[in-house]
Parts: structure tokens; C-alpha cells; sequence
């Protein structure tokens, strides 16, 4: 009997998980008592928390006192002059990233800006150039990216859109799916099973995802085209481990909540002269 | 009436925190008010409840709160749909980020995605909830071991156990993906468990 992952058990208790999704948790908690009493301290801690922790309601005197300010406020007396050029546009734009959807609402009142001072071009201008530049995504994006990706693929029913321990069945998927020719390969002798292989989408390419299972670990390793390489070393993040490499013209990642040594020794395997050269 | 702002009306207010210029010209002030008071007032416990978890602090909280309830009403008009918490909610984070900056000047405060590598020692002890909460072991109730909580997780312990909010609009108050929510809710939990069968212990011990 395999448990879920953890994740899906909490999702389970958050009642976030769909009918099948509950049936199944439902099922699985039905066997296993370890997953039982997961379960049940989740509760417990719920409890306990809402009977405990304080719960900060706003103080009555001060409730009067800020709407008392917001009646003063009308009309706007704290706005920064709008013609005030950069100031003003730096302004606008934080205000504006501050207020969900605020910014896309502006953006589409066209006869708002060009009514306003020579600022407000400025800021226009400005706003523009920061929607579009050229900015790779920092590795803290990129190891989000690849956080999120991997949990999902964990989540949901497609960890794999094939299904294979052969290599010679995975390696050719890829080819008419994505942009690269990923490396392939199964290590049963070292405990990493080829399990097949997925496509997913990062750093605003297709990658290709090759799964590894190792143990009662799932180890998801993408490979996507990129000019720079990734980002060096081992990274951790929200307890998974992320380990990159350069292969040729591609970033590959291995990751996994698995030990960051496994993941070296999966890299040692999957590419040989990597490991004895430096990590990209 | 955009513009017109007097320097001298202003430097009456309080605090400034989030200052900026975010009010539409094409609603007019008294429609702002009523869906103001109609869509966020009725959040204004759960957003004082966030500043004042996030701020650990009633004075600073007050601050938070304020400028949050002026972008709303400026803002207003941005609300759109069935999720004025969650909407009322990520304002009053954001304002608690500026609010941040300015007091901590030479902090590397950072937005949601960064939280780990956030270093402001006065804030966040440690990225890691179980090592946050081993260090203060003192923590003897749940408000002590939640204080005690890097920001990260704390937010989203308050959101959804406090708060009672869904995962994805969870993810809207703090601007990340919903795998996020769930591995960082998954921490904070295991953190307080952990936390919370040690005190136990201690208890009988």
C-alpha cells in the first residue's frame, strides 16, 4: 500500500480535492492507520488553533477613527501631484501593483492617461518598459517554476502521459512533442526506475519531463533548450531539492523531496562528464 | 479633481505607508463609498486580524490597516466578482510590505516569491518553521509559537485556519501558485504539530 503524499492528504482535509480525489483519500484512510492519525492531528491542530489562537477583531474605537480619516480623504488629498514626472509615475505604479486588478483596469482607460499632465506619459512609458523588458526570470522564479510544476505533477493524475520502463518507448514520445531530444535512460541497478515521461512548460519553454521513481520517491527531471545555464548548485526549496546541470544546448533539472546525494547520483548517472566537470 | 492634492492636508494624516495615486475619475466619489462600505467593510475584521498577525504589533497594525482601507476605497473599483476577502486581503499584505520597506530600510524586504531568502533578523528568524519554533522554546501557547513563525508560513496558517480561505484565494493574497499555498501550509503545520506535541509533553514530563 503506497500513501499519498502529503500534500493530497492536507488537500483531502482542505476539502479541495474533487469527488474521485475524496474517494480515493477516503479509501486509502479507510487502511492505513499512519494516514489516519496525519489526518486527525490535522484536525486537532485546527481546533486548537481556532479555540486559541487569538483572533484579532478591529478594536471599535479605532473602526471610527479610520473610517472618520477615509471621509477626510475625499476627494484624495494624499494622491502625490499626478504631473510630478517620475515620482509621480513610480507612485502610480506602486499604488497600482497594490491594488489587485487595478492595474489592468487603468491600463484599458485609455482617456485616463492622455487626459493627465506630460507625466503621465512619463509613467505610461514607463510602465511599459517594465511589462516588457527582457528580464530572464531571477533562479529564485525559475526554482518556483520548477516547484510548482513538479508538486502539480504529484497532484494531479498526469505525472506521466507515457508509461514506460523502456527506454526505447520514452526517448521517441518526445521526439514528436518537444523541442528537444531529452537524455533517457533507466538505472534499476542503482534503484532509479524509469517510470515515462511528460511534457511540461518552463522558463516559458516545452520541457521535456522525464520521471524517475526511486524508492517512494518520484524524481521529475526537465530538460528544456536554454542559452544560459540555469542556476548552479543544489537548491532547496519548500523541502524539495533541485539540482542542475548544462547537457549540450540544454538545461536539465532533477528534483525531488528525496536526499540532495540521490539527486547527485542520478545526475552521475544520467550524464557522466557533468559530474566531474562543474554543475551549470 | 486629480492632482489637486494639498501638501498641507496631507502631513495631517498619520502615517503614510503606501501613498500613491490609485483613484479613478470615471466613478464618482459617493458610488466609491457605497461599494466601499457595502463590498470591504464587512472584511474589516479579517484584514485587521492579518495586520495585526503580520505586524505583530497593535500600533503598527492600526498603520497597516488604515492605509489599506484608503487604496480600497481609492480602489475600488477594481473589485470585481464574489472575492472582496481575498481582494481586501492582499491590499492589506501589500501595504504591510511597504510598510516594511520604509521601517526597515536596509532590510532585503521582498515580495511573496522570495520569502525564504528574506533577511530581516528583527522578523524572520529562519526560513524554517520547525527550526523557528525548536529555537523558541518558550513558546507555550499557540499565539507564542504562531508569532514565532517565519512570515511565510504564518500568513498562510492565518488565511487558512483563522481566515477559513480556500486554497486559491489564498494564493491570491500572496501572489503565488496554489503548489506554493499547499508545500508552505504543509510546513507551517508539521512546524506546529511538531511544536504542539512537544509542549505537551513537556506538560507531563
Amino acid at each position: 500500500m503506497t500513501c499519498p503524499d502529503a500534500l493530497l492528504l492536507d488537500a483531502y482535509f482542505d476539502r479541495e480535492l474533487d469527488a474521485a480525489g475524496t474517494l480515493a483519500i477516503e479509501h486509502h484512510l479507510a487502511d492505513c492507520a499512519i494516514c489516519t492519525v496525519a489526518h486527525a492531528q490535522n484536525g486537532s491542530l485546527r481546533s486548537e488553533l481556532r479555540a486559541h489562537a487569538t483572533y484579532y477583531r478591529a478594536p471599535s474605537a479605532r473602526r471610527q477613527a479610520w473610517l472618520d480619516t477615509l471621509s477626510g480623504s475625499q476627494p484624495s488629498p494624499l494622491a502625490a501631484p499626478f504631473a510630478n514626472s517620475l515620482a509621480g509615475a513610480q507612485g502610480t505604479r506602486d499604488t497600482a501593483r497594490m491594488i489587485p486588478g487595478l492595474w489592468r483596469t487603468r491600463w484599458s482607460k485609455r482617456s485616463y492617461w492622455t487626459g493627465a499632465a506630460s507625466g503621465a506619459i512619463a509613467a505610461s512609458l514607463f510602465a511599459v518598459g517594465l511589462l516588457f523588458s527582457p528580464t530572464s526570470p531571477s533562479t529564485n522564479a525559475l526554482a518556483s517554476d520548477l516547484v510548482d510544476a513538479h508538486v502539480r505533477s504529484l497532484m494531479s493524475q498526469r505525472l506521466i502521459d507515457v508509461a514506460s520502463s523502456d527506454h526505447h518507448t520514452v526517448k521517441p514520445w518526445f521526439a514528436g512533442r518537444a523541442d528537444v531530444a531529452p537524455p533517457v535512460d533507466d538505472f534499476p541497478k542503482q534503484d532509479f526506475h524509469l517510470v515515462g515521461g511528460r511534457m511540461d512548460f518552463i522558463d516559458g519553454h516545452r520541457a521535456a519531463v522525464v520521471v524517475y521513481r526511486h524508492g517512494a520517491h518520484i524524481i521529475n527531471v526537465f530538460a528544456w533548450p536554454a542559452q544560459t545555464p540555469a542556476f548552479n548548485s543544489m537548491l532547496e526549496r519548500n523541502g524539495y531539492h533541485l539540482l542542475c546541470w548544462r547537457d549540450g544546448t540544454l538545461n536539465v533539472c532533477a528534483i525531488s523531496d528525496t536526499a540532495p546525494s540521490e539527486l547527485r547520483t542520478l545526475q552521475a548517472l544520467m550524464a557522466p562528464s557533468s559530474g566531474s566537470r562543474e554543475n551549470l | 479633481m486629480l492632482g489637486t492634492s494639498s501638501p498641507l492636508r496631507a502631513s495631517n494624516r498619520r502615517s503614510v505607508i503606501c501613498d500613491g495615486h490609485a483613484e479613478d475619475a470615471s466613478i464618482d466619489s459617493s458610488e466609491r463609498r457605497v461599494r466601499f462600505e457595502q463590498q470591504a467593510l464587512p472584511h474589516l475584521d479579517a484584514a485587521y486580524n492579518l495586520a495585526r498577525w503580520l505586524t505583530r504589533s497593535d500600533t503598527e497594525a492600526d498603520d497597516v490597516v488604515q492605509d489599506a482601507l484608503l487604496l480600497a476605497l481609492r480602489g475600488i473599483e477594481s473589485l470585481r466578482g464574489d472575492n472582496a476577502k481575498a481582494w481586501l486581503l492582499a491590499i492589506v499584505r501589500n501595504c504591510y510590505l511597504t510598510h516594511l520597506r520604509k521601517h526597515l530600510p536596509h532590510a532585503r524586504v521582498t515580495d511573496s516569491l522570495d520569502d525564504a531568502q528574506v533577511a530581516a533578523p528583527m522578523l524572520f528568524s529562519d526560513d524554517d518553521p520547525e527550526a523557528a519554533l525548536v529555537a523558541e522554546h518558550r513558546a507555550r501557547s499557540f499565539d507564542e509559537a504562531l508569532r514565532a513563525l517565519p512570515r511565510a508560513y504564518r500568513e498562510v496558517v492565518i488565511l487558512r485556519e483563522l481566515e477559513d480561505l480556500p486554497y486559491r484565494e489564498i494564493a491570491e493574497v500572496i501572489g503565488v501558485p496554489i503548489g506554493t499555498v499547499m508545500s508552505r501550509l504543509a510546513r507551517a503545520r508539521s512546524a506546529l504539530k511538531s511544536h504542539w506535541l512537544r509542549t505537551v509533553e513537556g506538560e507531563r514530563a
